[in-house]
């Protein structure tokens, strides 16, 4: 073998690598699902927009907010409250999908509910219309960061 | 040593195909429905549901002013004077009965009746709020478990369930129907 079939078989190995990386992340990316948001005013001329955003994003942007910060910046009450927060994301999982909680009133109508492994929040009223979907498992990573956030010395 | 093996594979395997093939215990939902507004008129509805097995494992977790591991601490003062696990013992080893009547512009009336302890409040002759409490003692017995000054939440929700269907809560007045029981539904109805 020369050096230059040498490089090649080395570059293409890197490069397999690299592919292979890619798609496990991709597949990663694509397992975790994707948090939605999407907002519409009803006035006339009103705003609208859609975000769909990788849920695997969640626990790599919280990674970057250091602990002491967060913890400085909990309110008590929601300290009090993590633990019990964890336990209950933790539980949705095992829920069948349906309404946890539904409000309808008149002028706004409030659902929070369990759909394909997502909490969904949606909210219409007289103004906006509002849709919120966070997959569970970000959610559940979400409130293990902040429940180890808040046990940090 | 073979006939041996083969026989405890197969009384493996035939275990293991009892096992999966018992039914999973049913899931028990608590729903809380609150209807507001005045008849003909547009009101607000307010429909929660909750499986009891969330609860069970939430409420001991919960550490909030009086609300601590899945108790009520009764302040000094409230309920001092009575001794509710004494009442509650008197009120088990009695026969099904009507224990407190009053009458008068208000009708208040606690009872026993199979297995549940029952509260009926009318107000104002028949006219204001009527409240209908219907709860087996198991569950009662459960929410007193604790010291003398507290109440089991979590102890109660465990018992309550270990019941089948069961409407615990009515009220009823001019602007408001309130109704809160279990099922084996996650969606209420």
């Amino acid at each position: 073998m020369n050096n230059n079939q040498k490089g090649f078989t080395t570059l293409s190995g890197l490069l397999t690598v690299a592919a292979a990386g890619l798609v496990l992340a991709a597949g990663l990316v694509y397992d975790a699902g994707a948090m939605r948001i999407s907002v519409r005013e009803k006035r006339p001329e009103g705003d609208s927009f859609r975000i769909m955003v990788p849920a695997a994003i969640v626990p790599l942007a919280m990674a970057f907010v250091p602990d002491r910060i967060l913890k400085q910046e909990m309110p008590p009450e929601a300290r009090a409250a993590l633990p019990a927060l964890r336990i209950a994301v933790e539980e949705l999982r095992n829920l069948p999908d349906g309404p946890l909680v539904e409000v309808h009133g008149p002028g706004e109508d409030v659902s929070i509910a369990l759909r394909d492994g997502m909490l969904a929040i949606d909210v219409d009223s007289d103004d906006e219309e509002v849709h919120v979907q966070v997959p569970l498992g970000a959610l559940e990573s979400a409130a293990s960061h902040l429940v180890s956030a808040n046990e940090s010395s | 040593m073979k006939k041996l093996l083969a026989s405890v594979g197969i009384l493996a395997l035939a275990t293991g195909a009892i096992l999966a093939a018992q039914p999973a215990p049913e899931e028990r939902w608590l729903h809380i429905r609150v209807e507001e507004g005045k008849a003909g008129k547009e009101g607000e509805t307010v429909r929660v549901n909750v499986p009891l097995t969330l609860a069970e494992k939430v409420l001991p977790a919960i550490q909030v002013d009086r609300f601590q591991g899945g108790k009520v601490r009764l302040d000094d003062g409230e309920l001092q004077e009575v001794d509710l696990k004494v009442i509650l013992q008197a009120v088990r080893d009695t026969r099904d009965g009507e224990f407190v009547t009053v009458e008068g512009k208000d009708n208040v009336r606690v009872a026993k009746e199979k297995g549940h302890l029952l509260v009926k409040v009318q107000e104002d002759n028949g006219a204001g709020a009527k409240v209908d409490v219907r709860v087996p003692m198991a569950v009662v017995e459960a929410l007193l478990s604790g010291e003398k000054n507290e109440l089991d939440v979590a102890a109660a929700v465990r018992a309550l369930a270990k019941h089948g269907e069961e409407l615990l809560v009515t009220v009823t007045d001019d602007e408001t129907h309130v109704r809160i029981w279990i099922d084996s539904e996650n969606v209420s109805k």
